[in-house]
C-alpha cells in the first residue's frame, strides 16, 4: 500500500504553477531582451579613435 | 572597432564611422598594438613571500598534463597594474622560473595565453595550451635540502651527476610519450594523461618552451631537441644565449629573453652584458622576444625592450619584440601583434614612444573595449599624495 502525505501533495500543488509561471516568464524575458543587453561590457560595441597617429607595427609600414 | 575587432584604419575623412560608434578623441596621442609579455606568471602568484598566494608549481617533476589557465586568478592585483602600462595579453607559464640548482627542473606544465581583462579565465582565454614548459636542469653546485629548506653546497661532480640524471629522466619521458602515441588503438594502452599531453609537442603543433640560462645548458637543450624529430623549441631566459648565437641562428631557435634589466651573472663580465645581448642576437639573425618572467614586474616589459635600444637593438625590432614577434611565435599573428583590419582590437593610446619611461599610457583597449585604468599602484600614489602634511 502506498502512503502519501497530504502536506507533500499540497506543497507540490502550490509549487508546480509557480515553477511553470517562472519558466514562462523566463522564456518571455529571453525573447524580448536582446542578448548582451544585461552585461556591462560585452565587447559588441563600436568605437572610433580620432586624431591619433597609428603605428601598425606591420613590418616596413609607416605610421598613419 | 566593432565586436572586439578592428574594422578599418585610415586618414581622417576617408573613414565612415560605424553607426552609433562612440568617438574617442585622441588628438596628439599615438596608437600602438597592445604589448604581449611572452612569459609571465601573471595570475599565478600574488605575493612571493606568502606561499598561499603562489600557485606556480605542482608536486612532482613531470607534469605535462597541467595547464596554467586552471590556476590563473582573474582578480590578481598585478593584472590591472600591467595593463595600465600597455600590456594587453600575456603568456602565463607554470614552473619555478627563477629556481636555483636542479630544484624545479622538469616539465612544469602547459603555458596559457590570456587577455589581461575578464571576470573569469574563460573570458580572458586566448589559448589554453600555447606551449609546454620545460625548466632545464642546471649544473649548480648550490642545492636546496628539501628536509631543512636550506641551501647547501655540493661538489661539481655531484652537481654533474644530478644534472645528467635529470636530463636522462627528461629523455625517458619523451621516449615513453613517443611509444605511447605510436600505439594505434586506444585499447592497446592504459590511459596516461602525462604522456597523452605530450602528443602535440611530439608533432610540433605545440612548441617546447625550454628555460635554460647557461651556455652549456643551452647547448645541451638544443642537442636534446635536435635528437628528437618533430620538436619545435623556443629558448626562454637565455642569459648566455649571446655565446651560442650562431648555433641558435643556424637552428632557427627563437629566444624569449628576460629579464635583461639586471646585473651580469659573471663577476668579470662587462656591466652592460645583459643589455647588449638582445641587439647581439638580433644582429646574428636570431628571432628575439622579451618577457618579464614574473607578475609584479610585467608592467616593466616596455623598458626591457627600450633599454635594449640604447645598447644596439634597432628600435623597430625592439617594439616588434613585444608586439608582432611573440604573436608570430605562438601562432596568433592572424589575430594579434599588429594593427590591421580584422584583427583583435588590443590597442593602447600613448602620449609618446611606449618604450620611453616618460611616456604615459592613457587608455588601453582589450578585445575592442576600453578597460579601466585604475590599479593598485595608482591608488597608492593617490593615497600618499594626499597624506596630511605636518
Amino acid at each position: 500500500m502506498t502512503v502519501v502525505r497530504v502536506s507533500s501533495i499540497r506543497r507540490r500543488v502550490v509549487r508546480t504553477p509557480v515553477a511553470a509561471l517562472g519558466s514562462v516568464l523566463g522564456l518571455v524575458l529571453g525573447a524580448i531582451v536582446p542578448p548582451g543587453a544585461l552585461a556591462q561590457e560585452t565587447g559588441d560595441e563600436s568605437y572610433l579613435i580620432t586624431g591619433a597617429r597609428i603605428h601598425t607595427m606591420v613590418e616596413g609600414a609607416a605610421p598613419i | 572597432m566593432r565586436d572586439g575587432r578592428i574594422v578599418d584604419i585610415g586618414e581622417v575623412g576617408d573613414l565612415a564611422p560605424p553607426a552609433g560608434a562612440r568617438v574617442i578623441e585622441a588628438d596628439g596621442l599615438e596608437v600602438y598594438p597592445g604589448m604581449m609579455d611572452s612569459v609571465s606568471q601573471l595570475g599565478l602568484t600574488e605575493i612571493g613571500a606568502i606561499s598561499a598566494t603562489v600557485d606556480t608549481v605542482e608536486l612532482g617533476e613531470m607534469n605535462p598534463h597541467l595547464r596554467a589557465a586552471t590556476a590563473i586568478h582573474p582578480s590578481s592585483e598585478h593584472l590591472p597594474v600591467a595593463r595600465a602600462n600597455g600590456i594587453t595579453h600575456a603568456v602565463v607559464a607554470p614552473g619555478s622560473l627563477g629556481g636555483f640548482g636542479s630544484g624545479g627542473a622538469g616539465i612544469s606544465g602547459q603555458a596559457s595565453i590570456v587577455h589581461l581583462d575578464g571576470w573569469t579565465v574563460e573570458e580572458m582565454d586566448i589559448e589554453v595550451s600555447a606551449g609546454m614548459m620545460v625548466v632545464w636542469p642546471t649544473h649548480s653546485t648550490r642545492s636546496r635540502n628539501p628536509t631543512t629548506f636550506r641551501f647547501e653546497r655540493r661538489s661539481f661532480r655531484e652537481a654533474k651527476e644530478a644534472y645528467d640524471r635529470a636530463v636522462r629522466e627528461l629523455g625517458e619521458v619523451f621516449t615513453a610519450a613517443r611509444r605511447y602515441h605510436s600505439l594505434d588503438s586506444p585499447g592497446d594502452r592504459e590511459r596516461d594523461l602525462r604522456l597523452e599531453a605530450l602528443g602535440p609537442v611530439l608533432s610540433g603543433d605545440t612548441p617546447l618552451l625550454v628555460l635554460a640560462q647557461g651556455a652549456r645548458e643551452i647547448r645541451d637543450a638544443v642537442a636534446f631537441v635536435g635528437e628528437r624529430e618533430g620538436l619545435r623549441m623556443m629558448l626562454l631566459g637565455g642569459r648566455d644565449s649571446w655565446k651560442e648565437k650562431q648555433l641558435l641562428a643556424e637552428k632557427g631557435i627563437p629566444v624569449i629573453l628576460g629579464p635583461t634589466q639586471r646585473l651580469p651573472a659573471e663577476e668579470d663580465a662587462p656591466y652592460d652584458r645583459p643589455f647588449t645581448t638582445p641587439g647581439e642576437l638580433h644582429a646574428a639573425g636570431v628571432t628575439v622576444a622579451f618577457a618579464t618572467f614574473g607578475s609584479s614586474n610585467s608592467r616593466l616589459l616596455p623598458y626591457e625592450a627600450g633599454h635594449s635600444v640604447g645598447y644596439g637593438m634597432p628600435r623597430e625590432a625592439a617594439l616588434r619584440a613585444i608586439t608582432a614577434v611573440p604573436a608570430q611565435l605562438f601562432g596568433l599573428d592572424e589575430d594579434l601583434g599588429t594593427i590591421e583590419e580584422g584583427k583583435v582590437a588590443n590597442l593602447i593610446l600613448v602620449t609618446g614612444d611606449p618604450l620611453e619611461i616618460r611616456s604615459e599610457v592613457r587608455q588601453v583597449f582589450v578585445n575592442g573595449v576600453p578597460v579601466s585604468m585604475d590599479n593598485r599602484h595608482q591608488r597608492l600614489y593617490d593615497r600618499y599624495r594626499a597624506r596630511p602634511k605636518r
